[in-house]
């Protein structure tokens, strides 16, 4: 087990799948023996709720209300298998600045020396969506992430708010930004979603660390309040995120992406979206 | 009706496509302008300048009656700090977490204990950079706590970034101040007539209003230092007359097209002739022409003894800084009394199909022009390279001639406008050339802020024209 704190940040466009994988990746983590701290960066605070039986948690920017002292205990719970879970939180929708709250619920935790406190092996980041202001970037700016992984299916948008991730990459990495661990193929189905996931891989030469099969028994977890790690620990999904989860904090070589310049994107899409109809064309006449 | 429908001013830039950054010879401005509109330049070193929040601060605090809550972190109410102006006013000096969650409860607290602890007849919600960004919606709060206390709630909507011109803060404020405190046009309208300044001190602005007496025609000025009452007044005017240009153009469009005050956009009363022709002309309008004929033609005879004064300084070079309209008059001035315009700084220029310029730049085509507000580098610059006999500006700008050793004549203290004004001016200009010593030891000959090789630089060296 590694001594030094691997600081991990996972993104992805809105409803993709993030905290469902986060959260199962932090189980898998926790039940092989690691110390982990998942933080919840978004407003919804609700990332780690499946790790800790759905209760509502105080959020680190609650906590600040009214210039209160804030301790850990205030903004911390033990969920499963150990798991330190804190939601970051942030305004209520359509008011304030949730990229400002990111930023200001982690240099809390820093002040707080949670980390240190913990003794975390892992610390992942949920970050909520697209990286949309300098706020939502914070996590890979200033080294204070090792590794970031984005999490993207074979829809156009997940894989242009994969590209827009990428951008923010390439630009902080050189000055010390994290760099990318890979990209996490999630809820695969389609015969064309992983070779499409490989070659926008490729193009911006990055990897994909695993992919993640579209599976009932995630649904299933879910409306019982936990991970499949928890709730289904013998099914084949939660072999799958153990292997994720493996391969996430043994990866040493992260790389600096190449995004797409958006007409390349846009002209990368099309190419794929007449590949396909090519291919369904003959299953659909007959 | 189209101003005033929307929910604050236009940006300078865009409204009238004003430009803040220019150096060069007028006639390169004069070209520009008549092939449309000025290119819009970019500083590649920009020193610091007013923000439009300073300018609907300082605008604000001169409205008699009202009080002022700024919305923001507590700096952004430095404006306010010292000026003793007898305006309540207060700052939600919000923090952190207001930033990311809303200062919406902030606000609110805010106005009621402003409400309670002064009762004033009005309240302007002043929005500041922070809370630009989160998008407070003060426009709420101000309408549920308007019906709640009583009391007229006024948002004004300064952000601090959005435009580089301070005058866009100018234009904000009149937007808020017409919009919600100023009541529809009655059928019975007044005797008077609006004069619409914000940059004139208050004597200057009261010797015009002496002068429009004399010709037996009321008035009121509007925005600057005006109270409550007036403002109820302003829609009853038989006229509004312009007297700063662009400044005045919103207040005077405005009222125009939602009230139907007709608006007079005249050259401004600078110096001798250019005050004839605004007195004559706006006493025409409002039904007076024969008294102002007559008046301007006995301050024309008394006025013959200010440029006698000056006659030993014929030919001095004179240097000024005034807002555009101000100053093209101001040249008029300078003629009149024998004295050379040797360079003109302007804090911006919106000057499409602008005659003054056309007229200044026919006769002076190389004049050394500078657009920009602040930026004392570009000005030292230029200071230096004409050594001008008198520098002409208002409030601290002069502190950057005084360094060089150039008498100074600062026009915060003096009024402009009018026949009182052309005297003063004069007055004072004879009295500056004649003890030019107090400025030179001031100065010492040297600015030592820069060094010599920077002044070394062509002063446009940071105004650049961006390619696109």
């Amino acid at each position: 087990m590694s001594k030094k704190t691997q600081h991990l940040a996972i993104y992805g466009k809105g409803g993709i799948g993030k905290s469902t994988t986060t959260s199962n990746i932090a189980a898998a983590l926790a039940e092989a023996g690691y110390r982990v701290v998942q933080i919840g960066c978004d407003p919804k605070s609700d990332s780690t709720n499946t790790l800790r039986g759905g209760n509502y948690l105080n959020t680190v920017l609650d906590s600040t209300r009214d210039g209160a002292v804030v301790r850990l205990n205030d903004i911390a719970a033990v969920g499963f298998k150990g798991v330190v879970c804190v939601e970051a939180g942030g305004p209520v929708p359509g008011v304030g600045c949730a990229g400002r709250g990111i930023n200001a619920a982690i240099s809390l935790l820093q002040e707080l020396h949670l980390f240190e406190e913990v003794q975390a092996d892992v610390v992942l980041y949920d970050v909520l969506g697209d990286v949309v202001c300098g706020g939502f970037a914070v996590p890979i700016r200033e080294g204070l992430t090792d590794r970031v992984y984005v999490v993207s299916s074979s829809d156009f948008m997940a894989i242009y708010a994969a590209n827009n991730l990428f951008k923010a990459i390439n630009k902080y990495a050189p000055s010390g930004g994290a760099k990318l661990g890979g990209i996490i193929a999630n809820s695969l189905s389609a015969s064309y979603a992983q070779p499409l996931i490989d070659d926008f891989a490729e193009r911006t030469s990055t990897r994909v660390v695993d992919y993640v099969p579209r599976s009932p028994v995630v649904a299933q977890s879910e409306l019982y309040g936990q991970t499949v790690i928890e709730a289904n620990p013998g099914s084949a999904q939660a072999d799958v995120y153990r292997r994720l989860a493996r391969a996430i904090v043994e990866d040493t070589d992260p790389v600096i992406p190449k995004p797409l310049a958006v007409n390349d994107l846009r002209q990368w899409a099309r190419d794929w979206g007449d590949l396909i109809l090519r291919e369904e064309q003959p299953a659909l006449a007959a | 009706m189209t101003l005033l429908r929307q929910r604050t001013a236009l940006i300078r830039e865009k409204r009238s496509r004003a430009i803040a950054a220019f150096c060069g010879p007028i006639d390169s401005l004069r070209q520009e302008a008549e092939q449309g509109s000025p290119a819009q330049r970019v500083r590649t070193f920009s020193q610091d300048h007013p923000s439009d929040l300073q300018r609907a601060l300082h605008l604000l605090q001169s409205i008699q009656g009202l009080a002022v809550v700024v919305h923001g972190p507590a700096g952004c109410a430095s404006a306010l700090h010292g000026v003793d102006s007898g305006t309540p006013w207060t700052v939600t000096a919000i923090d952190q977490r207001d930033s990311i969650m809303g200062g919406d409860s902030k606000l609110r607290r805010a106005i009621k204990e402003l409400h309670a602890s002064h009762r004033p007849p009005a309240i302007a919600i002043v929005a500041t950079p922070v809370v630009a960004i989160n998008n407070d919606d003060i426009e709420s709060v101000a309408a549920e706590l308007r019906e709640e206390l009583g009391t007229p709630i006024v948002p004004v909507f300064s952000d601090g970034f959005r435009s580089k011109i301070s005058a866009t803060g100018h234009d904000v404020v009149v937007h808020a101040l017409l919009k919600h405190l100023v009541p529809q046009r009655p059928r019975n309208l007044g005797t008077h007539i609006n004069l619409l300044g914000s940059s004139a001190s208050h004597e200057d602005l009261q010797g015009l209003q002496q002068l429009l007496e004399e010709i037996g025609i009321q008035s009121l000025v509007f925005p600057r230092g005006s109270s409550l009452n007036e403002l109820e007044r302003v829609a009853a005017a038989r006229l509004s007359v312009g007297l700063e240009g662009d400044d005045s153009d919103y207040a005077g469009q405005a009222l125009r097209d939602r009230h139907g005050v007709p608006f007079l956009d005249i050259a401004p009363p600078v110096g001798n002739a250019n005050t004839a022709h605004w007195l004559k002309t706006v006493g025409e309008a409002a039904g007076h022409g024969a008294q102002a004929a007559l008046a301007a033609s006995c301050h024309a005879h008394r006025l013959q003894r200010s440029v006698q004064a000056l006659a030993a300084f014929n030919g001095a070079r004179v240097f000024v800084n005034l807002p555009a309209p101000q100053a093209f008059a101001f040249a008029d001035l300078l003629a009149e009394l024998g004295l050379v315009l040797a360079g003109l700084k302007l804090p911006s220029y919106a000057g499409v199909g602008d005659a003054a310029l056309g007229q200044l730049a026919a006769r002076l085509p190389h004049l050394p022009l500078l657009v920009g507000e602040g930026q004392p580098f570009e000005e030292v610059n230029l200071l230096q390279r004409l050594r001008p006999d008198l520098y002409i500006g208002r409030g601290v700008s002069s502190s950057h001639a005084l360094r060089l050793g150039i008498p100074t004549l600062d026009l915060d203290r003096i009024p402009l406008h009018g026949y009182l004004g052309a005297e003063r001016v004069a007055r004072e200009i004879a009295r500056s050339l004649s003890n030019p010593a107090l400025a030179r030891f001031l100065g010492g000959g040297a600015d030592e802020h820069y060094k010599p090789s920077w002044l070394t630089r062509s002063t446009h060296w940071y105004v650049k024209q961006e390619v696109k």
